[in-house]
């Protein structure tokens, strides 16, 4: 079987659902990093390259660590990039950042739930839909509630923050418990 | 219905892991260096995470299996269908069965997937279910399947072990045969074929004075009349034939297409055999089998009647083709040596194993009527335009450099075949190629009119 045979062979087993999520990857994975670099200012290309290779590796293996990895990759490039935010107004585009970042995870999570070839139930299509729609308003409203805790100017503290990184920690902790239990 | 193994427990995907990890290593991040924007992005990656902790289900789902029927026509249909009762959080179940050779569904009915319904009180059990198309004869083993249930957003995923197959028997499909012309050898004791004796027939042999015994029905009154003496019509006697079949199952020569594909030299004489014991079962013969070249296949021996047929089916399709140990013409002999005396063979052949030829021959000699029936396919008989594929059906390559030693092999071997079956035409056994319907007629006719003439035979 000659090379193009052969992917086309591929593709056709994947079925139409799979090859959507993986499109959908490609696209939200870029579409990421796009606002990425609009946040910055300046283009990147090493750092786009090496997040568009990170993109196409996430959506030919999405049940890895592949996709987190992206994602990680996407915001370490935004802290390197993109200067620190001043206003609320500066919160719209890591909001937008995010949204794409949540499509991205959702799509490589459902690929890694239904097999090659498998249809997609519709029932299951709609339930995948209200979850995601459901963190996307989360999104949206813990955006709004930075943009308007930005807008209020309050003063910084350190015992805030210490308390914030032990909650982290302890989250972290339970997360452990609660999957190794 | 088959219930799995399952003692795994649920599992954190790779979705999850990537979420925590994501979370963790970038919000202190964010904290120490007072980026509320980093701590932005990670938002859906910590719902996620959050999501998929909280609804983590608790107990374990059980699944069963149910693959049937168990014993299928060619062609026929298999179905396969799992029950899956999941507990509370878990949200989707998909199954991908292993694919098994001759047993075909599409790609799309191999993986499957479905919607757990959101418990509420008595869990109802999920139905997976595809049906599969059995394409060739034989045993198989079928429906080993891998399933997954995933709790919310792909988040913890529970397998159990692979699924269990089933062992689905495949009977031979039946090639369209028939044939109006009777057995040369009738030494049974009521059938269809006319005997050279006389008897309570149908076939009219001669006028006869009535003598003791005779029934008034066949008394010839006009006759009588005439000559003055009771006269009778003497018939001859009809009776059946044993007929055995005897398929060399040596090698299996020839790509197998299933059912509609084209046919290996196996499925040829399996098909016809199914073909002729239908048919001569049918017509009130007794029909036994012998299958060379095999282990674990019984002899059936001959009778009559539609089990018979139901018993010759499920011998054929037991074969496993070589599976035999020891020499071939001794395994040969052994078999060959059940058949009685006043039989007819039929021999199906694809005319490969000296053993099998020479013993026909032998059998022949022995006074047998033996009809040597030839099916390698016309397609393996053309050395020259066989594809790599075809050869690598007739001998499985070590290396891909022996495509021209193979068909350089091939082609003596089939000059050699050729002489055989040469030598066989020319001491008397008549060796015909399998086209179905009217393949033995004039052969049979043939043997018919010999079967009536005097000829020597070496005991």
């Amino acid at each position: 079987m000659s090379g193009p045979a052969r992917v086309r062979a591929v593709l056709a087993a994947d079925g139409p659902d799979r090859l959507i999520l993986r499109a959908a990857v490609v696209v939200l994975g870029g579409g990421a990093t796009t606002v990425a670099v609009i946040a910055g200012g300046t283009a990147r290309p090493t750092g786009q390259a090496l997040l568009l290779l990170l993109t196409v590796a996430a959506a030919l293996v999405p049940d890895s660590l592949l996709p987190a990895a992206l994602t990680t990759g996407v915001v370490l490039f935004w802290g390197a990039t993109v200067p620190r935010p001043t206003g609320p107004e500066d919160l719209i585009l890591p909001g937008v950042a995010a949204l794409l970042l949540l499509g991205l995870q959702l799509a490589a999570a459902a690929l890694g739930v239904w097999p090659p070839g498998a249809r997609v139930p519709p029932s299951a299509r709609r339930r995948w839909m209200r979850h995601g729609l459901a963190i996307a308003a989360g999104t949206v409203a813990v955006t709004g509630f930075a943009a308007a805790l930005m807008a209020a100017r309050l003063p910084g503290d350190a015992v805030a923050s210490i308390a914030a990184l032990v909650a982290v920690a302890g989250g972290g902790i339970a997360a452990y418990r609660l999957i190794t239990r | 219905m088959t219930r799995g193994d399952h003692p795994r427990p649920w599992e954190p995907t790779a979705a999850l892991v990537g979420a925590l990890l994501v979370t963790l290593a970038v919000l202190p991040l964010g904290l120490l260096t007072r980026r509320p924007d980093l701590v932005l992005l990670i938002v859906p990656a910590a719902s996620l995470a959050t999501w998929g902790l909280a609804t983590r289900p608790r107990t374990e789902p059980s699944v069963s299996t149910r693959i049937g029927p168990t014993v299928v026509a060619e062609g026929g249909a298999v179905g396969w269908h799992a029950y899956v009762t999941a507990p509370t959080g878990a949200h989707d179940v998909a199954a991908v069965i292993a694919p098994t050779a001759y047993i075909f569904g599409s790609p799309r009915d191999s993986a499957l997937a479905a919607n757990l319904p959101a418990v509420t009180g008595t869990a109802v059990p999920v139905e997976l279910g595809t049906t599969l198309v059995a394409t060739r004869w034989g045993r198989h083993e079928v429906g080993a399947a891998i399933l997954a249930v995933t709790s919310a957003l792909g988040t913890f995923r529970w397998t159990p072990r692979q699924l269990p197959d089933a062992t689905i028997i495949v009977l031979p499909g039946k090639e369209s045969f028939a044939t109006r012309t009777t057995m040369p050898h009738p030494r049974g004791i009521v059938g269809g074929n006319r005997s050279t004796r006389r008897g309570e027939g149908s076939d009219f042999a001669a006028v006869r004075p009535y003598g003791p015994g005779d029934r008034l029905s066949r008394i010839d009154w006009r006759l009588s009349t005439r000559t003055g003496v009771l006269q009778v019509a003497a018939m001859h006697a009809d009776l059946d034939t044993e007929v055995m079949l005897v398929v060399d199952a040596f090698h299996d020569l020839g790509t197998s297409g299933g059912v509609t594909g084209p046919a290996s030299s196996l499925d040829t004489a399996v098909r016809a055999a199914t073909a002729l014991a239908e048919h001569y079962l049918r017509v009130g013969e007794r029909v036994g089998l012998l299958v060379l070249g095999v282990s674990g296949v019984a002899p059936v021996r001959p009778h009559a009647g539609r089990m018979q047929f139901r018993r010759i089916q499920d011998s054929l399709a037991t074969i496993r083709p070589g599976s035999v140990r020891g020499s071939e013409d001794r395994a040969t002999a052994a078999l060959l040596a059940r058949i009685r005396l006043g039989a007819t063979v039929l021999v199906l052949t694809p005319g490969i194993s000296a053993a099998a030829l020479g013993r026909a021959s032998a059998l022949t000699a022995s006074g047998l009527t033996v009809l040597v029936i030839d099916t390698l396919p016309r397609a393996a008989t053309r050395a020259d335009r066989l594809e790599r594929a075809d050869l690598e059906a007739i001998a499985p390559f070590t290396d891909h450099r022996d495509l021209a030693a193979t068909r350089l092999a091939w082609r003596v071997r089939l000059l050699e075949r050729e002489a055989q079956l040469r030598r066989l035409r020319e001491s008397g056994l008549p060796v015909v190629s399998w086209v179905g319907p009217g393949s033995l007629d004039d052969v049979l006719r043939q043997l018919r009119r010999r079967a009536r003439a005097p000829h020597l035979v070496r005991r």
